[in-house]
């Protein structure tokens, strides 16, 4: 394959973008549209990514060039299927997020929308990057924009969520450095391949695995790591929250299955059991956390990290139980994951825009606060009905297929955790159907939901796509498992095969 | 040596120019300083490699890349510091004449053969320092100060001349070459060698022998703390690389250990008492003890590697500590509390932005030069099989993230204080010269090679 270009592109035309709007843009029209116009011109280039991407488990579009020559550090991209679907998905958020900041940012527009797009080009290049040097300095870097726009545009409490957000993840992320340091001095390569095929025995595995499992842990969030979150979530502008939690959330995800399984495959089966167990705990006792919130946008965040135990739930129980060593079923594990990931992308960035659109009105977003929305507001009712019921797992929807395949992956690894999993799933639909019951039905509750005016344009037709999006994911998702499948199948050889025997 | 000597051929000549035209603002003076500058760094670059003086005098790639970077840094603090000076009263001849004098001795510590030499390089360094930091006269703070690092330094100095005369008896000789040959293993040569770190670790502001860094930082105008945070540094760089590295191999082991303490209890202190400061200087000093502490662990870990290492991380930190002083200086605050940067981003973006790239370096994020020095210490603890320390190393760099954190939240976070509305005027010489100075943050992180073959060509040897 030529080198293309195009992943270069897709990274580097929104930092630059990003530049000049945080540099010139006079006015706040000006940003707001030249944001928008940038995040859908990127569509150009997902599209051609997407045509011209062969499903054939290997890396494409691959650009390699020599960066730092003394440590063999390469500006070394490429995606896979995994990589791709994630690209995509990034590509199809970032107007969303755009558009949900439309009028509630209203001071210091430019340096909002130029971080914004520089934020989305440095994940696209997490995911791009098959070097891992590259990969930790786009994962950094990206702390950056973050850091501000939680910081200059947050709530109340806004300070202290972003340098919690910033110290934690930077903290999980220097043990990665010192693994990637040493994995560079034992291999003589930053290249990932290069890593994936590098011999290593169980005790250094263990060790590194810890360095990755600490950042990606972190980000994923898993429980017990995952006390930024919430924080975050509530202080962070809606724009910022769904950046946070559609896309930022999947990076951990991402890493693991790009760096915790095939680098310390052997590692990974050892320690599947703790991984499992700290996801199951995700699920069960984050899902009842959230079930006592008040505080809508805090319930959608513990919701994630609830969420997000499927996906690293999905990706470790088929290492744990008595089906270890079945490539198969690893691969349907980590597809489930990925399905998961993707699906609570598109559902929870829905939510959060959903509360920005209350937030927007009522300026509170207490759940008791509200009560009969339905009455005043009933498109937008409809809309939040389905994406609560979409959270819950709702069949046709795309909440349901990522946690179908995770639960049966685990049923045939391990059938009494797929049991506990499942019934669980019962405290997703509580906490959804709960809160839509307080929220959006029963009488008029207030004159401040009394005066709600139902979705402008803008609105509808951000959360109108999403709608479809989760629908057509949910009935359809044959096109995204396609794009992923060879690249889990080769992932799911690589690991089972494992590493520590070739010393 | 022509170096040197039209340095000091400029002394005398910038005396005069500021005798015979040294007005208020003494433009003049600072016009011929940096002329003279770039000359002095011309005939430092051109410089051949080679001996003088049976080897008192050594001309190497090392010394060269310190003279071009004292240069360079010399001429910065130079640009960045008149108003500053102006305000304090303190804005005279003096200042550039002693700024080139310590510059002088930066010169002669890094092409330091001898034992001789090098005591003559660094006490040239340490008294232009000491008569800067006096330099504000009618200052009770300023003149504390001074005191405070006079008796220290000399101190550190006396330890050292100590040191120094006992590795003299044991080698018989001046050269350091000689005294690497023959110093053997022993207990003579185990005091020498601690007596002759602790007078390094005084001169670096190492634990435990800091005591003076935050007052010699917060006492003089900030026009001389800059000085004095960067340019010496490279002398004392060479200093431990001269002295200990190459002059006394055969106690390594011994002094390493000494070495490993004294950086983890730098970055520990250093990093969490800056947490709680108030003031800018303060702040930055107690930083520099971090930073310090960071950089000795790449001189622990030793061999090319490492030493390479701790001369990229010292030049990096040296321009990011001119930059982050150069951009307080440009608030116009003579006390330069944190408060001062508040709502700086409403007040003067460009500057806010600078100083954003500054401290997002010192943290350490990728693609900042900041980060490459860190990685690099970091590979170089880790090939030495040091990974416990380099995990120490990478956790302290995380919680100094939150003093730094702190400047960025009150430059971008934070509305400008009741009086803080003032205009923030660096002046466009010195603006466009601190904006250059925080990108070339990023760019050196970008484009790192030159100036990582530079510090690795300066040990090839």
């Amino acid at each position: 394959m030529p080198d293309s270009g195009l992943l270069s592109v897709i990274i580097w035309l929104p930092v630059l973008a990003g530049l000049l709007i945080a540099g010139l843009a006079r006015s706040a029209a000006a940003a707001r549209w030249a944001c928008l116009g940038v995040s859908l011109l990127q569509w150009i280039p997902g599209a051609m990514l997407w045509r011209a991407f062969l499903p054939d488990g290997g890396y494409q579009f691959v650009e390699r060039h020599p960066w730092i020559e003394r440590f063999n550090v390469e500006y070394y991209l490429g995606v896979d299927g995994i990589a791709l679907a994630l690209i995509l998905l990034t590509l199809l958020l970032t107007p969303a997020a755009v558009a949900a900041g439309w009028r509630a940012i209203d001071r210091r527009t430019g340096l909002y929308y130029g971080a914004l797009l520089i934020q989305q080009g440095l994940m696209l290049g997490v995911f791009c990057s098959l070097d891992s040097l590259l990969f930790y300095v786009f994962w950094e870097f990206m702390l950056a924009p973050m850091f501000l726009i939680i910081g200059v545009w947050g709530g109340e409490r806004r300070i202290y969520a972003t340098v919690k957000f910033f110290l934690f993840t930077f903290l999980g992320s220097v043990f990665m450095l010192v693994a990637l340091v040493y994995l560079y001095l034992k291999s003589g390569s930053y290249a990932i391949p290069d890593l994936h095929s590098q011999p290593l025995s169980l005790r250094e595995q263990q060790w590194l695995f810890f360095g990755f499992l600490a950042a990606f842990a972190v980000k994923v969030p898993m429980w017990p790591v995952h006390t930024w979150l919430p924080d975050a979530h509530v202080e962070a502008p809606t724009g910022g929250s769904v950046i946070l939690a559609a896309i930022l959330l999947k990076m951990g995800g991402f890493g693991l299955l790009r760096f915790g399984l095939p680098v310390t495959p052997d590692a990974a089966a050892q320690f599947a059991p703790l991984v499992v167990g700290l996801s199951l705990v995700a699920i069960v006792y984050i899902a009842l956390v959230a079930l006592a919130q008040r505080d809508l946008k805090k319930l959608i965040a513990y919701s994630s990290v609830a969420h997000m135990g499927f996906v690293t739930l999905g990706m470790f129980i088929p290492l744990a139980g008595a089906g270890a060593g079945d490539e198969a079923l690893l691969a349907l594990g980590m597809g489930g994951g990925m399905l998961q990931m993707i699906s609570h992308g598109f559902i929870s960035a829905a939510l959060f825009m959903c509360v920005g659109v209350l937030y927007d009105r009522a300026h509170t977003r207490q759940i008791g606060d509200f009560g009969g929305v339905a009455n005043t507001m009933p498109i937008f009712a409809v809309l939040l009905v389905l994406f609560a019921l979409a959270n819950a797992g709702l069949p046709g929807t795309s909440g349901f297929i990522g946690e179908f395949l995770v639960i049966l992956a685990a049923f045939r690894a391990e059938p009494l955790v797929a049991l506990g999993a499942g019934t669980i799933l019962i405290l997703g639909a509580a906490y959804s159907l709960y809160m839509i019951k307080r929220v959006v039905f029963g009488e008029v509750a207030n004159d401040k939901v009394a005066a709600l005016k139902d979705l402008d344009l803008r609105e509808l037709a951000a959360l109108g796509s999403m709608a479809l999006l989760v629908v057509a994911l949910g009935l359809y998702p044959d096109p995204l498992v396609e794009l992923m499948e060879p690249s889990l199948d080769a992932l799911a050889r690589q690991v089972v095969a494992g590493k520590a025997g070739a010393l | 040596m022509y170096a040197e000597l039209s340095l000091a051929a400029l002394l005398p000549a910038v005396l005069l120019v500021d005798l015979a035209a040294g007005g208020r603002r003494q433009t003049l003076t600072r016009a011929v300083s940096l002329a003279g500058l770039a000359l002095v760094g011309w005939a430092a670059f051109e410089a051949p490699d080679g001996g003088m003086f049976g080897g008192s005098f050594v001309m190497d790639d090392l010394a060269r890349l310190l003279k071009l970077a004292g240069v360079l840094l010399t001429g910065m603090a130079f640009a960045y510091t008149p108003r500053d000076l102006k305000a304090a009263g303190a804005l005279r001849g003096e200042y550039y004449l002693l700024g080139m004098f310590a510059l002088l001795g930066v010169f002669v510590t890094a092409s330091a053969g001898s034992l001789l030499t090098l005591y003559l390089g660094l006490e040239l360094l340490a008294l232009a320092l000491y008569t800067l930091v006096a330099l504000q006269r009618d200052s009770a703070r300023a003149a504390e100060a001074a005191m405070k690092y006079f008796v220290l330094g000399a101190i550190g100095s006396g330890a050292m001349l100590y040191g120094i005369s006992l590795l003299y008896g044991l080698s018989g000789s001046l050269l350091l070459a000689e005294v690497a040959a023959q110093g053997g293993v022993g207990a003579g040569s185990y005091v020498a060698a601690a007596l002759v770190l602790a007078g390094v670790a005084f001169k670096l502001g190492a634990v435990p022998f800091h005591q003076w860094v935050p007052d010699a930082y917060q006492g003089p105008p900030l026009g001389v703390a800059v000085v004095l945070a960067t340019v010496p540094k490279l002398a004392y760089f060479a200093l431990i690389v001269r002295l200990m590295v190459n002059g006394l191999p055969a106690a390594q082991e011994q002094w390493n250990l000494l070495l490993i303490v004294m950086a983890v209890a730098s970055l520990a202190m250093g990093t969490i008492v800056a947490m709680s400061q108030t003031h800018a200087a303060r702040l930055l000093a107690w930083a520099a003890i971090a930073h310090v502490g960071f950089l000795l662990l790449g001189v622990a870990a030793g061999g090319p590697g490492g030493l390479s290492a701790a001369l990229f991380y010292t030049l990096v930190y040296i321009l990011m500590a001119a930059g982050a002083f150069g951009v307080i200086i440009a608030l116009e605050r003579q006390n330069a509390s944190l408060d001062s940067l508040r709502g700086l981003y409403r007040r003067h973006p460009g500057m806010a932005l600078t100083m954003l790239l500054i401290m997002l370096s010192m943290i350490g994020i990728p693609p900042l030069a900041g980060f490459l020095a860190k990685w690099q210490i970091l590979m170089a603890l880790v090939e030495q099989g040091m990974i416990a320390l380099a995990v120490v190393a990478a956790v302290f760099a995380v919680v100094a993230a939150y003093y730094y954190l702190r400047i960025i939240r009150l430059m971008f976070m934070e509305a400008p204080a009741e009086d803080g509305e003032g205009r923030v005027a660096p002046g466009w010489g010195a603006g466009l010269l601190l904006g250059a100075n925080g990108l070339a943050l990023l760019v050196l992180g970008i484009w790192p090679n030159v100036l990582l073959e530079l510090c690795r060509a300066a040990f090839a040897g």
